[in-house]
């Protein structure tokens, strides 16, 4: 389990990056996190998130698995080189054996609980409210 | 035909000496006799002396070879055959008396009747040709001129000597008999035993057609299957039978493969390798090829085997098969090989494998959208600006309520798919299986008691550690309560217990339901089955609980069983291995 290192920045926000290609879902998502006081930046591709504002400093990333062109796993890997910082949830209707190694995960569907457990777990900036 | 047969059968009788019928022995001396008398009446040297003597000897000749003709004809007096003879010696005398008496050229005539006489089977006819002869030579009825005592000399040393000749005839004839019955005895062994021999040949023959039409049968039979191939095999493994079905799935010809090629060379080694060491290298009957004694140990201990294997065929590609191992045993009842009959199942295992990816990819498309229902439901209901009225809320329960159930009937597809193609995983680590018990009795509970049935748990508090997936485990434990629960009508209980012994842990869950016939009770694990108390009760459910339960059971080394009675109630048992036990075996 990978524990971010508190960033000395005064930004005191939970920033969240969302990836998903149903949009259903990714509005749900968002929902959830910003009821839960998050700032929520949503793709519904690999490479729409990449290039996205989301991207430059997230604490959160929550990636679907199947998605079109450059998939979850692909992304997963990438991340963890390129934001080592950024905690990484993998979101997805696959089983548990299928998702990729050493991330959080947040299966579907997904609870406004699990949600909320997972933000108090894993990241020691957000403030339950 | 038959009569031909008959005639032949009747002219070698009469040729044969001692059956020969009394008027052809009779017709010499009567042809003979008739000569005498012409010769009297030609020849002026001869004359009838005394008339009557000579009429009386042509009368008796006459009457007896009337009476040889009689007794020709009617078989039955043939034994009376010797007095013919006797009668012609009498005439032969008073002819001779009536033709000169002791002067009487045709003396020489007797020899006629007393061989027939002497060649009688037995010492008394000598006797009795002797004494003819006596009575012959004398002139007893005194029809001639008085006899003087050359006469009587002749009267006495003429039948000696006839008497001598008779005996020398007599023993001759017997010899000769003896001769004959000795060749007829074994001319007769020698047609019983040729006759013997014609039996044996026919039946031998009968044998021969048998067996070439059970041959036949056999063979037409094994050319027929054409979809399997049959091998035979000696003990060794050397091919000697290859049918036509061999023949199309391995790219060989009879002739390219009997007595030249053994069949584990149509086997992948790496295949027979891993088996041998399975089976910890069986000895069989050949040490030199310890794949050949694991493919055909089941079949040589005496119990055929039904195995997949990879045959390879002449062009290098692989088949799979599924192939039914069988011992040939000889007249002693010993082994004299195998016989090998494989079934392609490529297409059936792909076919299935297809189904499964097929259920999987359903399963995961079903999953998207509901997880999107289940998503909103919850949204709608935690909205704190706008919170909804109590009967909006009911509905929406009601909704959550479906959409979760719908959940789980997808998950349980996709896992019974995963069972079928072999590939779903047991995360494992040491579980203690009274946790897990607790977890799914209490989790139960609230259904339970919306039902109307009591969960009596008996859990003592001594760990029950198994090797395992705590998740797995935890859901074949709640399937079973959920089944016990869900068939049990209002007011009944289910029991949970936990128990073990030196190898094993049970779980035991006993409903007071409706029970499951005994009929079907070994339908009860396959996919889709509903027992008919359920259908009937209208219990929902499609019929996957059940299996998926005996998987995970099975995935773990155990077994799950059940006992029912209809009206009664159910029992089933999860047996798991212990975690001790699991260690021993794996170190």
């Amino acid at each position: 389990m990978t524990i971010t290192a508190p960033t000395a920045v005064v930004d005191d926000r939970v920033h969240v990056l969302i990836v998903d290609d149903s949009e259903d879902q990714l509005l749900l998502l968002r929902t959830y996190f910003e009821r839960s006081g998050c700032d929520v930046e949503v793709a519904s591709t690999a490479e729409e998130a990449i290039a996205s504002h989301g991207y430059v400093n997230p604490d959160l990333a929550v990636i679907d698995l199947v998605l079109p062109g450059m998939d979850g796993w692909a992304l997963a890997s990438l991340m963890t080189v390129d934001k080592p910082d950024c905690v990484i949830a993998i979101t997805s209707v696959l089983d548990a054996e299928d998702y990729p190694a050493g991330h959080l995960s947040l299966p579907k569907p997904v609870t406004r609980a699990h949600v909320r457990q997972m933000l108090r777990e894993s990241i020691p900036k957000w403030v339950e409210g | 035909m038959g009569r031909g047969v008959n005639f032949l059968t009747r002219l070698v009788d009469t040729i044969r000496v001692d059956s020969a019928q009394p008027f052809l022995k009779q017709a010499p001396f009567a042809i003979a006799f008739t000569g005498a008398v012409v010769i009297v009446m030609v020849s002026p040297g001869v004359d009838f002396t005394v008339w009557a003597a000579a009429l009386l000897g042509m009368w008796g000749v006459l009457f007896a070879t009337a009476l040889s003709a009689l007794f020709t004809y009617v078989p039955t007096l043939a034994r009376l055959a010797i007095l013919i003879p006797i009668l012609d010696l009498l005439a032969l005398g008073a002819f001779r008396a009536g033709t000169g008496g002791s002067i009487s050229p045709f003396g020489s005539l007797l020899i006629l009747p007393i061989i027939w006489i002497a060649t009688q089977p037995g010492r008394k006819y000598i006797v009795i040709a002797g004494v003819g002869t006596a009575f012959a030579l004398t002139d007893i009825l005194g029809f001639g001129a008085p006899s003087t005592n050359g006469d009587l000399l002749r009267s006495i040393f003429a039948p000696t000597v006839f008497a001598i000749g008779a005996a020398i005839i007599n023993e001759v004839s017997r010899q000769s008999r003896v001769q004959l019955d000795a060749v007829r005895r074994l001319a007769e062994e020698r047609e019983v035993m040729l006759r013997g021999a014609e039996d044996y040949t026919q039946r031998l023959r009968e044998n021969e057609a048998q067996l070439r039409a059970a041959d036949k049968l056999t063979r037409s039979v094994l050319d027929a299957v054409t979809e399997q191939s049959v091998i035979g095999t000696d003990v060794t493994g050397r091919i000697d039978v290859w049918n036509p079905g061999a023949e199309r799935m391995l790219g060989l010809t009879p002739a390219q493969t009997q007595g030249q090629r053994f069949v584990y060379e149509f086997h992948v080694e790496a295949e027979l390798d891993d088996r041998s060491r399975e089976l910890n290298y069986p000895p069989g009957e050949t040490v030199l090829t310890p794949g050949f004694s694991a493919l055909v140990e089941s079949a040589r201990l005496g119990t055929p085997e039904v195995r997949p294997w990879t045959y390879v065929r002449a062009d290098g590609l692989q088949v799979t098969v599924e192939v039914a191992v069988t011992r040939r045993v000889n007249d002693a009842g010993d082994t004299a090989g195998y016989l090998f009959v494989a079934t392609d199942i490529t297409q059936a295992l792909e076919v299935s494998r297809l189904k499964d990816e097929f259920v999987g990819l359903i399963s995961h498309e079903l999953r998207t959208p509901l997880s999107s229902i289940l998503g909103y439901l919850e949204l709608m209901r935690d909205d704190a600006d706008e919170p909804l009225s109590d009967e909006q809320m009911m509905y929406l329960g009601i909704a959550e309520r479906n959409a979760h159930r719908l959940l789980r009937l997808v998950g349980d597809l996709l896992f019974t798919a995963q069972v079928g193609a072999n590939s779903f995983n047991i995360d494992e680590s040491d579980v203690d299986v009274l946790p897990l018990v607790r977890a799914s009795v209490e989790s139960a509970k609230p259904t339970a008691a919306a039902q109307g049935v009591l969960i009596e748990s008996q859990l003592d508090d001594q760990a029950a550690m198994v090797r395992g997936d705590a998740t797995r485990i935890g859901q074949a434990i709640d399937n079973l309560l959920s089944n016990a629960i869900k068939f049990t009508p209002r007011g009944g209980n289910v029991t949970i217990t936990v128990a073990d012994d030196d190898k094993n842990i049970f779980v035991r869950l006993t409903d007071t339901g409706m029970g499951i016939p005994a009929n079907e009770l070994d339908q009860l694990f396959s996919r889709f089955f509903r027992a008919s108390t359920a259908t009937r009760a209208a219990v929902p459910g499609v019929g996957l609980g059940l299996t998926i339960t005996k998987a995970i059971i099975d995935a773990h080394g155990g077994d799950l069983d059940v006992e029912s009675e209809v009206g009664v109630g159910t029992t089933f048992i999860v047996r798991l291995p212990k975690l001790s036990v699991v260690a021993a075996l794996s170190s």
